[in-house]
């Protein structure tokens, strides 16, 4: 019969390191990659040599770049895997190395993200499909889409769908490896240009370059290997699912979203209430608001009230995107979700500084990616 | 009349778009793909090119790119037949979701394409 993380062997994240996300620069990709790796390793008081599998997100760079970065660290010989996943290819990476761990594979597992901003190949485009629009649905024009419909239905307004925006831009401007460093008013964040229907330029994530990595390990590495347990944080659900069909209107990123997390609170018993903070695909501001309702974090329409008036603000009942999400610590795709995992590992050791959601115990990451595919991971402080 | 790439055409007067339906479960998409039926995995001779309707409701339109050049609004709709698609509106009246809707084969830059609006438009 199968099994979930949670009745499988332990796992827990024992180590993190980012490389801050930022615009394009001259600076390889191996930089990136090797930059987040040492911090990891550093984090968790271990070495290379003690990693025994290794897993890189990345969805832009091409055929089997992992190998060409981690020789720099010394050759180990461990086995290693691209995993791309469009945007989720950081949490599926991290979901592999889980595995690993779990399944009793191996006892150390890395996984990490790196990516640089350049033109994807979309394998979905291929079919020799013929539409009648062209390549004029972009994702800023799916997510206009869904956030008129929204707004019609549910009467919320421009300002509701800015105040996701203006909070993670507050958050971002407190978080050192955000692209975007800098807090932003209602003024600012309404003011043209339009992108898509409601969606304002700083409603939209900005696409840069960066990395992230995280080390995973089972209960006996942490002895072995002499790591602090006062810092360990504990992975309670690992859920993957991709589209199914739906019936015709239906919202498929918030219906996927909603099967996901909620076979996720399934596997670990944690219910909605008991999350303290959360990271989700905010590439766009009315995802926050259609992402959170699908969370069961509050009532259907009640959202972008609740975000607006500072629920969900760090110090709120609960934290939504405390690193600043996508909108505002950036989106460079591969590392993205990988490094929503180091922020939630933050949060629960009690490390995020300014950042910090007073008495974080659980915490929840959520990618969506084009495809379609949800991933869902739920941690919780040991 | 057909456009090049015969994704649509006008039947006995009408426009339409050419979809596919499933033979085996009836689920209908557009645009064609003749791989396999999303929804329940029949293939093979069991999948037959179709004429859809340009008859739907408006589920949602967005305006792309206000105020440059290259604006257009863009709609998702549904057709009578249950297909979703994505289309561009034409209309010059207002439009609201959850309006009916209908397609017109149209001359657009020297090419046909085909452009929706409202009823009576």
């Amino acid at each position: 019969m199968a099994k979930s993380i949670k009745e499988m062997r332990p796992v827990y994240v024992v180590g993190i390191g980012l490389d801050r996300y930022q615009r394009i620069s001259e600076r390889p990709y191996v930089e990136l990659g090797l930059a987040a790796i040492r911090s990891a390793l550093t984090d968790a008081g271990i070495s290379w040599p003690d990693v025994e599998s290794f897993y890189l997100g990345t969805a832009l760079l091409g055929m089997a770049p992992g190998r060409a970065m981690i020789k720099h660290l010394g050759a180990t010989g461990i086995p290693i895997a691209q995993v791309e996943n469009a945007s989720a290819s950081g949490s599926t990476s991290f979901r592999q190395a889980c595995i690993d761990v779990a399944c009793g594979l191996v006892d150390v597992s890395m996984a990490a993200g790196v990516d640089k901003p350049g033109p994807p190949l979309k394998a979905a485009n291929a079919g020799r499909s013929r539409d009648i629009v062209g390549k004029r649905t972009a994702p800023v024009a799916h997510f206009a889409l869904l956030a008129n419909r929204y707004m019609a239905q549910s009467g919320i307004t421009s300002e509701h769908l800015a105040s996701v925006a203006v909070k993670n831009h507050r958050n971002g401007a407190l978080n050192p490896f955000a692209q975007r460093q800098k807090e932003r008013s209602m003024a600012d964040v309404l003011e043209p240009p339009f992108m898509a229907g409601p969606l304002t330029r700083l409603q939209c994530c900005p696409v840069g370059e960066g990395a992230a990595a995280v080390v995973v390990c089972s209960e006996e590495a942490v002895e072995r290997l002499n790591i602090d347990s006062n810092r360990l944080v504990k992975v309670m659900a690992s859920v993957s699912a991709s589209e199914q069909l739906y019936p015709p209107g239906t919202d498929i990123d918030s219906a996927l979203t909603r099967s996901t997390v909620f076979k996720a609170y399934d596997q670990s018993g944690i219910s909605p209430d008991d999350v303290d903070v959360v990271e989700l695909h905010d590439a766009f501001s009315i995802e926050e608001i259609l992402y959170a309702e699908a969370m069961g974090l509050c009532g259907e329409g009640e959202a972008a009230e609740l975000i607006a008036t500072g629920a969900f603000d760090i110090g709120g009942r609960c934290a939504l995107s405390p690193s600043g999400g996508l909108l505002a610590m950036g989106h460079p795709i591969g590392p993205t979700g990988t490094g929503q995992i180091v922020e939630i590992t933050r949060q629960l050791r009690g490390e995020a500084s300014l950042r910090q959601q007073p008495n974080a115990k659980v915490g929840l990451a959520h990618m969506v990616g084009i495809g379609a595919v949800c991933l869902v991971h739920l941690l919780q402080k040991v | 009349m057909t456009n090049a790439n015969e994704s649509f055409r006008l039947e006995n007067g009408y426009p339409v778009i050419i979809g596919t339906t499933c033979a085996s479960c009836d689920f209908a998409w557009f645009p064609p793909v003749e791989f396999g039926c999303e929804r329940c995995g029949s293939y093979g001779k069991s999948l037959i090119e179709s004429s859809f309707l340009l008859k739907g409701t408006l589920l949602s339109f967005a305006d792309i790119m206000p105020g440059t050049d290259t604006s257009f609004l863009l709609s998702t709709i549904e057709l009578e037949n249950g297909a979703t698609i994505r289309a561009i509106l034409g209309c010059t009246t207002e439009m609201a979701i959850g309006d009916l809707t209908h397609g017109r084969i149209e001359t657009i830059e020297d090419k046909p394409a085909i452009r929706f609006y409202g009823i009576g438009e």
